[in-house]
């Protein structure tokens, strides 16, 4: 049996209902994101795990051997950090990590080497006397982290820990969370709308949609196993093509599937004038002309028109590629193996 | 940019001409033997500060404002912190129906106040006419709208409803979290708004008039009633009064502006 498990949970505002009889299981150590678009209800699952929110009669949260569905936030042993950090600005570094500790009861000489361990493990040594308001936003996030992380609770809920922060300290602060999360191998959901973010971190993801876990797997699986039309354009900028769009483009195809997701980077542009290489086996070639194209660093996105549809592409961003301009006449080939049939 | 500068700077003497010219003139008379003839007075004296603190029943008029406006606004403070405090943040609810409840005091006007007071207060089940506790029960109405907004702006600046949830979550009660992170926060805020609602009732007449004139003089009675007995001896009051709100102000401005500054990093 997994570690935390969650049956049919949901929960209603009123008209709407936000949370649609979610069920999920995550296993002893592992870290797992909860991603999906803005107002899909991942924060609500998150604060219907802590007990900030009630849920509706016949949901049930399982940790460990303990039904916590009933709990009171503070006996379920589950420390969250919140988008805001919620640190308390009366107290300095260090006694916001010694709250909850104190809290809890536990004696000053017995936590005073715990919280010695955290500060380290957090990198914050040398703060430990500084208000809230004098630090960085990435060193409040840590403090956070460390305050939940020091009382040792069974799961650990980040509600989009690093979304407030600018891109390069939150880079870096994905692989801290992830090192720290692995050196105490503590269970722990993680809520983004960041697909790449969720790549990133995670053991597996589970992907949500409207109060639904639409898919759930590694990064890998759902990187590369798109289960429907959502999941493609949102993991990953998915060309999805409905088929009579794919038939339209390549012509009649034997592939069972109502829809096709083709990756951007698995297309390939050829020169005109150079059909013969554009031909293969496995795979379609198919005439069209660049419309634009955008520089992301180190690929380039172009647009790609045929007679019929407009598609992505991506190419590594290196001289031999810088041929392709804008309106230049092109064959796109498309790989078959690289179509994802959809449901 | 430069004449502009100027045409702000001059303006802004004018104005604290216009503001302070009484001020300084009362301020001179009050310490002044005669002045009747010449433009400025002819002697200066301290005695009529002297009459004014040796006056027995100025000391006791003064006794008796304190002790109501104090009485009243720590009542007021009990009631409204914790109740504040639990509207926000367990039933957001009932938070219009909160502010709307508090915010009529500044529909009624005194006299009406008053008059309804005692009409309701001198028969019935409750007889409070004429004593001080009608006048503290009063006040305490009188200040809600302060108190409310101070506190409620305060709690809303640090985010109460989050930080008791964070709370919360690391094992602390109700009661803990709102002593050990809520209190400390807001504690300016209150400090600012029992202040300002102390400014407000030390200068407050009609309802302290009306409700218990007669035979409980507080200090704006007292004041009143000396004013025809001697000009020197009420600018000498009126002096003293300034001074205080002066320095009650000062202490308002200078939390409001320490608690900004710990609000914005
Ligand atoms: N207290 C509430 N009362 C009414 N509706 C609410 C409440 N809390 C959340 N909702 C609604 O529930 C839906 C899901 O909200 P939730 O905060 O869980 O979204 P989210 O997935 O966390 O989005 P985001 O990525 O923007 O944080 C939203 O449509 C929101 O309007
Ligand atoms: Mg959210």
């Amino acid at each position: 049996m997994s570690y935390v498990q969650i049956d049919r949970l949901s929960k209603r505002f009123k008209e709407t209902t936000v949370l649609n009889q979610v069920s999920l299981s995550i296993e002893k150590g592992e870290l797992i994101t909860l991603l999906g678009p803005s107002g899909c209800g991942k924060s609500t699952l998150l604060r219907c795990i802590a007990g900030l929110t009630e849920v509706e009669d016949g949901g049930k949260i399982v940790v460990g051997d303990t039904n916590i569905t009933q709990l009171a936030p503070k006996a379920r042993e589950v420390g969250m950090v919140f988008q805001s950090y919620a640190l308390f600005p009366n107290m300095n570094v260090y006694g916001n990590i010694c709250f909850g500790l104190k809290m809890k009861g536990v004696k000053k000489e017995e936590y005073k080497e715990r919280v010695e361990r955290i500060i380290d493990l957090v990198d914050l040594r040398g703060r430990e006397n500084s208000y809230p308001h004098q630090l960085s936003g990435g060193q409040q996030q840590r403090v956070a982290l460390a305050r939940s992380l020091v009382v040792e609770p069974k799961i650990l809920l980040l509600d989009e820990p690093l979304s407030a922060l600018d891109a390069k300290i939150r880079k870096s602060l994905q692989t801290e969370i992830r090192r720290i999360q692995q050196e105490l191998s503590i269970t722990t959901v993680f809520v983004t709308h960041d697909q790449e973010e969720a790549l990133t971190v995670s053991d597996r993801i589970f992907v949500m949609d409207h109060g639904n876990i639409v898919q759930i797997g590694t990064p890998k699986e759902i990187y590369a196993h798109p289960a429907s039309e959502f999941v493609a354009r949102f993991i990953g900028n998915y060309n999805v093509l409905k088929r009579a769009e794919m038939v339209q483009l390549v012509g009649e195809i034997v592939m069972a599937g109502d829809a096709f997701a083709i990756r951007p980077e698995v297309i390939s542009l050829v020169p005109r004038g150079n059909e013969a290489s554009a031909q293969s086996k496995n795979g379609w070639s198919v005439e069209s002309v660049v419309r634009s194209m955008t520089l992301k660093g180190n690929v380039i996105r172009y647009e790609v028109e045929t007679n019929h549809q407009k598609m992505q592409v991506d190419v590594l961003n290196t001289s031999d590629n810088h041929w392709i301009r804008v309106g230049t006449p092109v064959f796109m080939r498309i790989p078959a193996e690289e179509c994802i049939p959809l449901q | 940019m430069k004449p502009n500068k100027v045409f702000h700077a001059s303006l802004i003497t004018i104005v604290m001409i216009y503001l302070f010219i009484p001020l300084v003139a009362t301020f001179l008379y009050s310490i002044s033997t005669d002045w009747y003839r010449t433009i400025l007075p002819e002697g200066y004296t301290l005695s009529w500060y002297k009459e004014l603190f040796t006056d027995p029943r100025f000391l006791d008029a003064m006794q008796r404002t304190l002790f109501v406006c104090f009485l009243a606004i720590c009542i007021s403070v009990t009631v409204m912190v914790p109740t504040i405090f639990i509207v926000t943040v367990y039933f957001s609810r009932w938070e219009r129906t909160l502010q709307g409840l508090v915010m009529l005091p500044y529909a009624i006007p005194g006299v009406v106040a008053a008059v309804g007071l005692i009409k309701l207060y001198s028969s019935g089940p409750i007889v409070l006419s004429g004593s001080i506790w009608i006048l503290i029960g009063a006040y305490f109405v009188i200040v809600l709208p302060y108190m409310y907004q101070g506190i409620r702006n305060s709690m809303r600046t640090i985010d109460a409803i989050k930080l008791v949830e964070a709370a919360e979550l690391l094992g602390a009660s109700r009661m803990q979290a709102f002593w050990k992170v809520i209190f400390p926060n807001i504690l300016t805020g209150i400090i600012v708004s029992t202040l300002l609602s102390f400014s407000t009732l030390f200068g407050e007449f009609v309802l302290a008039n009306l409700l218990v004139g007669g035979h409980y003089e507080t200090m704006q009675i007292y004041l009143i009633r000396r004013m025809s007995e001697s000009g020197h001896l009420t600018s000498a009051i009126v002096v003293t009064y300034f001074i205080l709100l002066f320095a009650l102000s000062g202490i308002v401005m200078r939390l409001g502006k320490s608690s900004s500054k710990e609000g914005s990093r």
